[in-house]
C-alpha cells in the first residue's frame, strides 16, 4: 500500500544556483568518480540535501572527466540522509538518484518523511525528480500513518 | 499542499512505469544534477593543467637574452623554454628572469612566469606566476606567491602557494584554493592534485555553487533516448 504526495521543492528551478558543501572533495578521473565526504550539503532555495557522503558516478562511455562530456550516470548518498523541501521532509539512510530514469530513491529500515503535522513511516520514498511528485512504499509491511489529530482543539 | 495517502498506487507499475518515467525525462525540465559534471571536470582540468607540462617537459628550445653574473648569482634574462609534451602538443615556458646561485646551483628562481600549455587535445591553460623556484634535483616547483591557471576553456583557479613534485605529476596546495568557471565555482582551504590531474581532492570547507546560467543550460540541454545531452 503506497501513498503518493508531492514534494515540489525538489523540482528545481533554473535560475537558482546550486550550492555544495563538504568537507572534502575528491575528484577520481580513473574511476570516473566524483566523492563528497563529511557534512555534504547541497541546497538550492529552500530544497535542501544532507548525507555524510555523496558520490557522483560518469558514465564510463563518455569522454575522459577532464573534457567535461562524460554524463553523470548516477549519484548516491549515504550516512543520515536528509531532503527537505518545502513542509517536507524526509530521513532515511541512503539515497540513489538515477540521473536516466530522473528518479530518487531514499531507503533504510525506517524512511520518514513528514510534512507539516504529518507522519509517514515507510521504507522506500521514490521520488521523480522532474515533477517533485514522491511515492512512499512499505515493502511489504504497512506505510504507518500518523495524522495530526487536527480535529483535536489545540490547547 | 497536503498528503492525500490514495489507496491506488499513486503510478503505474512495472513496464508502464519505465514508459511514464522515460515520458517524463523527455520533457525539458532541470535534472538535478546533471550539470554537476562539467563543474567537476573543471577541478581535473585545474589539477591537470598545472603538471601536465611539468610532467612531460622535453625541453628543445631554450633562448637567453643575456647572462650576467651579479653578486654571485647567474642572472638569466628572458629565458624563454620551449618543447612538446608526449603527444606533440607545444608548451612554453617564459620568465622576466632566471637566477640561480652559484652556492646552490640546483636551485633556479623564476619571475614573472608566463607558462603556456595544453591540457587536453583542445584545450591550453596558461599560468601566471610572479615567482617560482625550480629544483632541478628534486624536480619540484614551489611557488611561493599568488599565482593563477587560465584554460582556453574560460576556467580560471587561484592559488596562494603551491607546491609540484614534477616527477610524480602532482602538486599540493595548502592554502585557500578558488576555481572559477563560466558553470560554476568551487573554493577549498586546500587542493592536493595527484597522477598528473587524474585525481583531485579539496579538502577543508569546501564549498562549489553551480551558477544559474548553467542550470539553465542544463534545463535546455535537449536529451535523446540514449541519455547522451547534446552539448
Amino acid at each position: 500500500q503506497e501513498s503518493g504526495s508531492r514534494m515540489t521543492g525538489l523540482a528545481l528551478k533554473s535560475d537558482q544556483p546550486i550550492q555544495i558543501e563538504s568537507d572534502k572533495l575528491e575528484i577520481n578521473e580513473k574511476d570516473k568518480r566524483a566523492v563528497f565526504t563529511g557534512n555534504v550539503k547541497v541546497t538550492q532555495d529552500d530544497m535542501l540535501l544532507q548525507a555524510g557522503l555523496m558520490t557522483v558516478y560518469y558514465k564510463t562511455s563518455g569522454d575522459s572527466v577532464a573534457s567535461g562530456a562524460s554524463d553523470i550516470d548516477r549519484i548516491n548518498v549515504s550516512n543520515k540522509v536528509l531532503l527537505r523541501s518545502g513542509t517536507q521532509t524526509a530521513t532515511a539512510d541512503t539515497g540513489a538518484f538515477d540521473m536516466g530514469a530522473q528518479t530518487m530513491v531514499l531507503s533504510g529500515d525506517k524512511v520518514v518523511l513528514t510534512d507539516g503535522d504529518n507522519i509517514f513511516i515507510g521504507c522506500k520514498l521514490t521520488v521523480q525528480m522532474q515533477s517533485g511528485e514522491a511515492q512512499l512504499d512499505a515493502c511489504g509491511g504497512r506505510v504507518m500513518i500518523q495524522l495530526d489529530p487536527k480535529s483535536r482543539p489545540k490547547k | 499542499m497536503s498528503v492525500q495517502p490514495e489507496m491506488a498506487a499513486a503510478y503505474p507499475h512495472g513496464r508502464s512505469h519505465v514508459e511514464y518515467a522515460r515520458a517524463l525525462s523527455h520533457s525539458r525540465r532541470v535534472r538535478i544534477l546533471k550539470y554537476l559534471l562539467p563543474v567537476l571536470s573543471v577541478i581535473v582540468i585545474v589539477g591537470f593543467a598545472g603538471v601536465s607540462w611539468i610532467g612531460t617537459v622535453l625541453p628543445e628550445g631554450i633562448a637567453i637574452q643575456s647572462t650576467a653574473i651579479e653578486d654571485g648569482k647567474i642572472v638569466m634574462r628572458n629565458p624563454v623554454m620551449t618543447g612538446q609534451n608526449n603527444s606533440e602538443q607545444p608548451y612554453s615556458l617564459k620568465a622576466s628572469r632566471a637566477v640561480q646561485d652559484l652556492a646552490t646551483p640546483d636551485l633556479i628562481v623564476l619571475e614573472d612566469i608566463v607558462a603556456d600549455m595544453p591540457v587536453s587535445d583542445s584545450v591550453s591553460a596558461t599560468l601566471t606566476a610572479p615567482r617560482g623556484s625550480y629544483d632541478r634535483a628534486a624536480e619540484r616547483m614551489a611557488f611561493t606567491e599568488p599565482f593563477r591557471i587560465e584554460t582556453s576553456s574560460g576556467m580560471s583557479a587561484e592559488l596562494q602557494t603551491a607546491e609540484v613534485d614534477i616527477a610524480a605529476g602532482s602538486m599540493v596546495s595548502n592554502s585557500p584554493v578558488s576555481v572559477t568557471s563560466p558553470e560554476a565555482s568551487i573554493v577549498a582551504q586546500s587542493m592536493r592534485m595527484q597522477d598528473k590531474g587524474r585525481s583531485v581532492v579539496f579538502e577543508t570547507g569546501v564549498r562549489m555553487t553551480i551558477t544559474p546560467n548553467a542550470v539553465r543550460a542544463a534545463a535546455e540541454a535537449p536529451t535523446n533516448d540514449s541519455g547522451t545531452a547534446a552539448q
